[in-house]
This record gives C-alpha cells, sequence and structure tokens, in this order.
C-alpha cells in the first residue's frame, strides 16, 4: 500500500490514472465520446435490427385498431377477442404492450435512437466525403502501383511527358475528373459526388420519420357516418365544411364478391358547394388541404323524437356501426345534450337469424348522464311510436349511411419528399459509385493502379480503362499486364 | 381459353424441371469428371515423366503446362505429345484466366461432364464440342420456360384488363416470372449456372402452388381499382423479390459451396449475392413508396401498420441491414450470405401473410 502511493506521486507513474479511481473526462471529451456513439456503425446496425424485431412482432401479434386504449368497452371487448385466440398468453403480451407495439415507448426510443444514429453517421460522413469530392489524395507513393488492389502496366514506347499527356486528354475526353499530383503522376476519378448520394438517402429517412412526427401531432382525420339522403354532417375543426351523401351503392358479383362502393358527395362550406362528386375506394375528393375518402357503409335507422307538447327533438338518422359482442345487434347511438341522455338504437344485424330483435324492428335503450346501466328500454316496429320516459321514439325507417373519411395531414408532403430524396439517393449510390485511378508514367510504361474494393463493377471498369489505354498507344503492338487481387485469389 | 392458357403454366412448369435435371446432371458429373480428372492426371504425370526421360529436354515449367491441360479433360488417350508441349503453355493460362475470374465456370461447367476429350479444346476456344450444348440446354429450357409464363400472363392481361397480380394464383405466377428474368439478367452477367440450382426449385414450387389453387379469372375488388398503381406497385415487388430470390440462391450456394467442389471461386457466389441485393433493395423501396401513395388514394392514409404492409417493411429493413453491414463493417462471406437467407425467409413470409396475417391486403 505504501509502495503504492509513493508510486503514485511519481509524475507518470501509472497508477496516476487511478485518482479517484475514474478517468478524468473534460466536457469536450464527454460529448465527443457520446457523438461517437452515435455514429458507430455497429449500433446503427443493431437499433436496424432491433427494430426489425420489432416491427416482426407487429406483424405476428394481432395489434388493437387505433383508439382501443381510450375506451375501456372497447379494451375489453378486444382483450376478450385475444383471449379467445392466445389463450393466457394474451394477458402477458398485454402486460408487455405487444398488442400495440407501434405506439409503445421502447418503440419509440428505439425509433427516435435510429434517427439519431442515421444523424450521427450523416454528419460525421459528410467531412470524409466532402474531401473526397474536393481535395481527394492525389499522391500515392511507386509501391502502391505494385500492391494495390487493381493494377497495370501499359507498354507505350513514349517517354513520360507524351505518356501522361496522352492519357490526360483521352481520360478527359471520358469525362472523368484529371487531377496532376506531378508531373509523372495523375489521378483521375469520376462521380467523386457520387457519395452524397448515401447523404441524401439517410437523410431522407430522417425526413420520413419526420413526416410520421408531423402526421401523429398536425394530423386529423375523423370517419364521418352521413346519412344516405339525409341532412349534411358537420367536417368540424374550426371551419363550416359540411359533408352530404345524396346517393350510396355496394355492387357485387354473383359469388358475392365487392365490385365497387360509391357514394355522391357533396361538400359545402357553409351554403356554398366547394366540391362534389362519385367518391370511390380510388376516388377521393382532395380539396385544398382536405380529402374526403370512401371508407365504409352500412344500415341506419331514421329516428323521430318528440317530448309531450309535440315538439321535436332529435329527427335523423342514426348510422348502426357496432356490432354486439355476439354479432346477432347492429347498434347505433345518437345523444340529446340538452335531456342529458344518451339513447342506443338497436336492429338485427343483416342475415343474423337468431337475433333478439325481428327484422323491421329497433330497440331503444335509454342512458341517463351518470347512469352505466340503461334505465329504460322499448322495442318497437316500424313507423310506429313508443314512449319512453316524457319522450317519443319514433322508428320511421330504415336507410343507409356512408362512412366518408375526411383527413387533412400536414405531414403527407414531407413523407413523399423524403420518398423522393430516398429513390434519388439510391439511385445515386448504386449507379454512381466513386471510381478513383492512379495513373503513372515511367519511360516507356503507364502505370496504373486503383485501392477500390473487390468489386466486379469497379475491376470492370479499371478494366475497361486499361483496355483503352492500351489502344491509346498503339505503335507498340503489345498489351498490357493487368493484375488484380482476384486474380491471386 | 384460360384453361389452354393453363397448359401453357403446366409447360413451364415442365421446362424448368428440364433445366433443373439439367443443371443437376451437370453437377453430379462434375464430381464425376473431377475424380477422372484427377486419375488423367496421374497418367499424364507419369507419361510425361517418361518422356522426359526419353527426350532428355523438356523442363519442369513445360511439365506443368502439360499436367494443366491433362487436368482440364485430356483427350480420349489421356497422353499429351511431347511436341505439342512447347505450344501449350498459352492455352494452360487462358484456362487458368477464365476459370472463375471471368465468371465462365458455368461454361467450364457445362463442358465438362458430356465429353471429357472435348473440354480442353472448349476452354482453348477451339471448336467447341456437344458437351457445351448440354449447358445450353440448360438455359435454353429456362428461357423457355420463361417465355411460356410471359404468354399465359399475357393470356390473363387481355382477358382480364389488368397486371396479373389480383390474386394469389396471379401474384405467384408473377412472382415466378420476376424470379425468371432475374436469374437469367444475373446468367447473362455473371454466368454462373449453378444459381439455378436453388432459384429454379423456388420457380417450380411457386408454379406447382399457382396451378393448385384457384385461377379463376375475378372481377378486382374495390381498393385494387387503380390499374397504373396496381402495375407500378405490385411490378416493383415481383422484380424486388426475383433478385432477392437470386441473392438467396447465391447465398445458399455460398454456404454449400465446399460441398459442392464447384471451380468458381467461393466468393464469386458472395458478390453476386450482394449484388443482387443492391438490385432488390431499391426496387423494394420503389414497391414501398409506390404502395404508400397508393394507400394515401385508397385507404386515406400512407402508412396504416398494415400486416402486409409492415412485413415488407420488416423485410426492407433486413436488406438495409445486409447492406449496412457489408458496407460499412464489410460483412462478408458466411455472415452476409445468412443475412441474405433470412432476408429472403422475409420476402416468403411477407408474400403469403396473406393466408395469417388478415388487414387490407387479404385478396385471396
Amino acid at each position: 500500500m505504501t509502495e503504492r502511493l509513493v508510486d503514485a506521486d511519481r509524475p507518470g507513474s501509472p497508477e496516476r490514472l487511478d485518482d479517484g479511481d475514474e478517468p478524468q473526462l473534460t466536457i469536450g471529451d464527454f460529448f465527443h465520446r457520446l457523438y461517437q456513439v452515435t455514429y458507430s456503425k455497429t449500433i446503427g446496425l443493431i437499433i436496424i435490427l432491433v427494430l426489425a424485431v420489432f416491427v416482426l412482432i407487429g406483424v405476428i401479434i394481432v395489434q388493437a385498431p387505433a383508439g382501443t386504449y381510450a375506451d375501456p368497452a372497447q379494451t375489453e371487448q378486444f382483450m376478450s377477442q385475444m383471449r379467445a385466440k392466445y389463450g393466457g398468453w394474451a394477458s402477458v403480451f398485454e402486460a408487455l404492450g405487444l398488442f400495440h407495439v407501434f405506439t409503445s415507448v421502447a418503440f419509440l426510443v428505439v425509433v427516435v435512437a435510429l434517427a439519431i444514429s442515421i444523424t450521427g453517421c450523416t454528419t460525421h460522413r459528410i467531412p470524409q466525403l466532402w474531401q473526397n469530392f474536393r481535395h481527394p489524395r492525389v499522391k500515392v507513393s511507386d509501391r502502391f502501383f505494385t500492391a494495390a488492389r487493381y493494377q497495370a502496366t501499359v507498354p507505350t514506347g513514349l517517354n513520360p511527358e507524351q505518356t501522361l499527356q496522352l492519357a490526360e486528354d483521352k481520360l478527359k475526353s471520358q469525362h472523368y475528373r484529371v487531377i496532376k499530383s506531378d508531373g509523372a503522376s495523375l489521378y483521375v476519378d469520376k462521380y467523386s459526388w457520387g457519395g452524397f448520394g448515401t447523404v441524401a438517402a439517410h437523410l431522407s429517412f430522417i425526413i420520413i420519420l419526420a413526416a410520421f412526427l408531423i402526421t401523429g401531432l398536425f394530423g386529423y382525420e375523423a370517419i364521418l357516418n352521413v346519412p344516405v339522403g339525409g341532412d349534411g354532417v358537420a367536417v368540424g375543426q374550426g371551419t363550416a365544411l359540411s359533408v352530404k351523401a345524396t346517393s350510396f351503392n355496394a355492387a357485387y358479383d354473383s359469388n358475392g364478391r365487392p365490385l365497387d362502393y360509391v357514394s355522391h358527395v357533396i361538400v359545402t362550406d357553409g351554403d356554398k358547394v366547394v366540391a362534389e362528386q362519385d367518391v370511390r375506394v380510388n376516388e377521393p375528393i382532395t380539396m385544398g388541404k382536405w380529402a374526403f375518402h370512401q371508407d365504409s357503409f352500412g344500415l341506419a335507422v331514421d329516428v323521430a323524437v318528440t317530448d309531450g307538447s309535440g315538439a321535436s327533438v332529435f329527427t335523423g338518422s342514426v348510422p348502426q356501426q357496432w356490432t354486439s359482442n355476439d354479432g346477432t345487434l347492429a347498434i347505433g347511438r345518437f345523444r340529446l345534450e340538452d335531456r342529458g341522455v344518451t339513447v342506443d338504437v338497436l336492429a338485427a344485424q343483416s342475415g343474423v337469424t337468431n337475433s333478439e330483435l325481428a327484422p323491421g324492428q329497433v330497440a331503444f335503450l335509454i342512458y341517463r348522464d351518470g347512469q352505466t346501466e340503461a334505465t329504460d328500454m322499448n322495442t318497437v316496429d316500424q313507423s310506429e311510436t313508443v314512449t319512453i320516459g316524457d319522450l317519443d321514439f319514433t322508428f320511421e325507417r330504415e336507410s343507409q349511411y356512408t362512412g366518408i373519411k375526411v383527413r387533412t395531414d400536414p405531414g403527407t408532403i414531407w413523407m413523399w419528399i423524403g420518398s423522393i430524396l430516398l429513390v434519388s439517393g439510391m439511385t445515386v449510390t448504386f449507379t454512381c459509385r466513386h471510381r478513383r485511378v492512379w495513373v503513372k508514367a515511367t519511360d516507356s510504361a503507364l502505370l496504373l493502379a486503383s485501392a477500390d474494393k473487390e468489386d466486379s463493377g469497379l475491376r470492370a471498369n479499371f478494366d475497361e480503362i486499361v483496355e483503352q489505354a492500351n489502344r491509346w498507344y498503339p505503335s507498340v503492338g503489345r498489351s498490357a499486364s493487368v493484375t488484380t487481387e482476384a486474380d491471386d485469389s | 381459353m384460360l384453361q389452354f392458357a393453363e397448359y401453357l403454366l403446366t409447360a413451364a412448369l415442365i421446362f424448368v424441371g428440364l433445366a433443373l435435371v439439367t443443371a443437376l446432371v451437370l453437377l453430379s458429373s462434375r464430381g464425376r469428371v473431377t475424380r477422372a480428372k484427377t486419375r488423367k492426371s496421374a497418367v499424364t504425370r507419369a507419361k510425361v515423366a517418361v518422356g522426359a526421360g526419353a527426350g532428355g529436354g523438356v523442363g519442369a515449367g513445360s511439365e506443368v503446362h502439360v499436367d494443366d491441360e491433362a487436368v482440364n479433360g485430356a483427350d480420349g488417350a489421356g497422353v499429351v505429345k511431347l511436341d505439342q508441349v512447347e505450344t501449350m503453355g498459352a492455352t494452360a493460362q487462358v484456362v487458368d484466366g477464365a476459370d472463375g475470374v471471368d465468371g465462365v465456370d458455368g461454361a467450364v461447367l457445362d463442358a465438362e461432364p458430356d465429353t471429357g476429350s472435348s473440354s480442353s479444346q472448349a476452354h482453348a476456344g477451339r471448336a467447341p464440342g456437344r458437351s457445351v450444348s448440354v449447358g445450353v440446354f440448360s438455359t435454353g429450357f429456362t428461357i423457355v420456360a420463361l417465355i411460356l409464363v410471359t404468354a399465359y400472363l399475357g393470356v390473363r392481361i387481355a382477358l382480364t384488363g389488368h397486371g396479373p397480380f389480383t390474386n394469389m394464383h396471379e401474384f405467384a405466377v408473377s412472382f415466378a416470372w420476376g424470379i425468371l428474368v432475374a436469374y437469367l439478367v444475373t446468367y447473362w452477367r455473371f454466368k454462373l449456372r449453378m444459381l439455378s440450382l436453388v432459384v429454379l426449385p423456388v420457380v417450380g414450387s411457386l408454379l406447382v402452388y399457382a396451378l393448385s389453387i384457384d385461377s379463376g379469372v375475378e372481377p378486382l375488388v374495390p381498393a385494387l381499382q387503380n390499374n397504373l398503381l396496381l402495375s407500378l406497385h405490385v411490378g416493383f415487388a415481383i422484380l424486388s423479390y426475383g433478385a432477392a430470390c437470386v441473392s438467396f440462391g447465391a447465398a445458399i450456394i455460398y454456404l454449400i459451396w465446399p460441398k459442392l467442389k464447384l471451380k468458381t471461386p467461393r466468393m464469386r457466389f458472395d458478390e453476386v449475392g450482394y449484388k443482387a441485393a443492391v438490385v432488390a433493395f431499391p426496387l423494394m423501396t420503389a414497391m414501398i413508396l409506390l404502395g404508400a401513395l397508393w394507400a394515401n388514394i385508397a385507404w386515406g392514409r400512407y402508412w396504416g401498420w398494415d400486416p402486409k404492409e409492415t412485413a415488407a417493411l420488416v423485410t426492407w429493413l433486413l436488406y438495409a441491414a445486409f447492406l449496412h453491414a457489408r458496407v460499412v463493417r464489410g460483412w462478408r462471406g458466411t455472415k452476409a450470405a445468412w443475412l441474405l437467407v433470412i432476408g429472403f425467409a422475409a420476402v416468403i413470409f411477407a408474400y403469403f401473410g396473406n393466408y395469417f396475417f388478415g388487414g387490407l391486403h387479404s385478396y385471396q
């Protein structure tokens, strides 16, 4: 112990590094180390693979529809389905958040880590690419011409100046960038900017992730269940837009296979009609930042509600947009705000024979605010009226509704910008690879060498230059000797 | 008409089988010829040694050339005359240069088994013997299969008025078409016929599968009624998956290369696997982006984590991982080959996902 202390006091002694049992890091060092982590290719690769695993889980395990977890009733309904499918594992999956992988915190952390990694890698690479682009290494040692992966000697029969001049002229005519390194050597390359394709491709990924973020934060979408032939449904969101459907048609072939779903939709802004067309699955209305898509359709129940004096409380078409757990009932809902009442309208599910309700019959269930169970219920046939509490409910007729998805998404444009950049970057990366050749003239020969990676494309390019160089000096009448590492192997 | 067209598909399957059998015969013959060559080589060495003794002037270098010539398929007698020795050096060098480096190993393989006596002539670029045509038959069968599959798809397009991508039958046939195209382009570029040992069974399996399921012509469901994007989106998928299958084939051959005793350098298959992945990846990217574009029109969102689009993303991520591992980490050889195998497994997973994913891509 004493000896150690003595040693520690000696300047330059290794033990001094153990002072405080931790290495001394400045703030700058710390951030530099952090930066190193962000551009670590290994970490980047691991993140990609982890993301792939997450996505794979999301494919294999059923994912809860959007909004399920916001409603306890929907959550319970979803979980009962999952328990039937996965048995005891359903609770385990639920606890691990595997039913909503893509909205889980862990997934978001991985995505953010990937974004940071891509940014770090790209930032780290840019100076190197710029260096290759603007200030490539033009001088190499003589030994390089005999040790490089690709190398060739072309007999010329000319003096070095003539040999080099001819090579320079010919290579320039083939759109090579030619830089003289000294009196007897050249550096030539093509597509020195090709590496920036990877920058574009990586940047595009960040933009695409940002597009997802923008969509999540600022996008809006809702399904408007629009009664066919009924009143318009307001879009809301601070607009005076309203959507009205004058017709809906679903066509099927003889086997029941769907052929077409089409709604004739009118969009009004206040009293002014701003768009009108047949909306199909592949033919939405796009109007400025808004889009209207054909989403769904179904039966509706036309209902009229009056109070004891006969004054109208509600008149409208109630879309039967939900299904009971046993699948026998279609359920619609409307709200009488002034009365503090929510009304469920139940009807037999189309095609179901064992429903509690007969075709042409509906049931009204009344939920008063603050009550979790229905306080009143009554069944009524078409065109008949039933009194529940102090209100008269009339089942006027069955009708249809069409589900129109209304959407505005400022992230979409960034998605397309990112996509174009991604494709462009990839195209440049894979088709415009940087090709470099160092050239040296000797007394009667032209030496060519390249240190590019082993690749048949690059090798073919090098061989082509050598073959051409043979033709530049025809008077010699001898072929070049070409050596590549591949030959040796 | 459709029933008649299906004969085309059956015929295509037969030709795929013939091409595969030819490739297998070539491979098995190669082993036999290699053993025969070893025996002949020993015989030739003995004869040259005798000749050297008698003539008293043949150097070691010449002996090596003679040996090379013999190894590459000496004539029937397995004897090389001493007066030919001086001129054989160049021939032997051509053989060495051609073997693998220029990717003509397929031709070498094809040349060897049928008539061993003529293979040296084929190598030296003299008169091509019967043996060469065996290899030509293998490629020819594959080309005929492609023509037949193309004709079948053409008939379906004529009957339906849209691209043949709307049900599993059509997509299976199109997938097979994409693989055949990718394989033949790769063969034209790299001359690696041994890839067919892996690629053609995949094609055959897809055709058998396509013939075993409902092939009726059905109208497009509303979501698919966009001819341009249907053709582009699925067209890119087919080409991408075809290239992925070739990269898978190259990876498998790379992995079992020691057992096959091929002349082609092992790394050649590593490189072809990489090149095919480099083609598959941008095509896959285009497929996904076009799918996003279409989803934005048809379903009102560019991405919805639908199981099939998510499976495509998994596949894309795996190929991205492969390319990054290779380019930035220098992954080559076995590790890279396994990544390509996993990548193609993901392709198959995404392809057959319709059966167990559900979701908006459930067009069966």
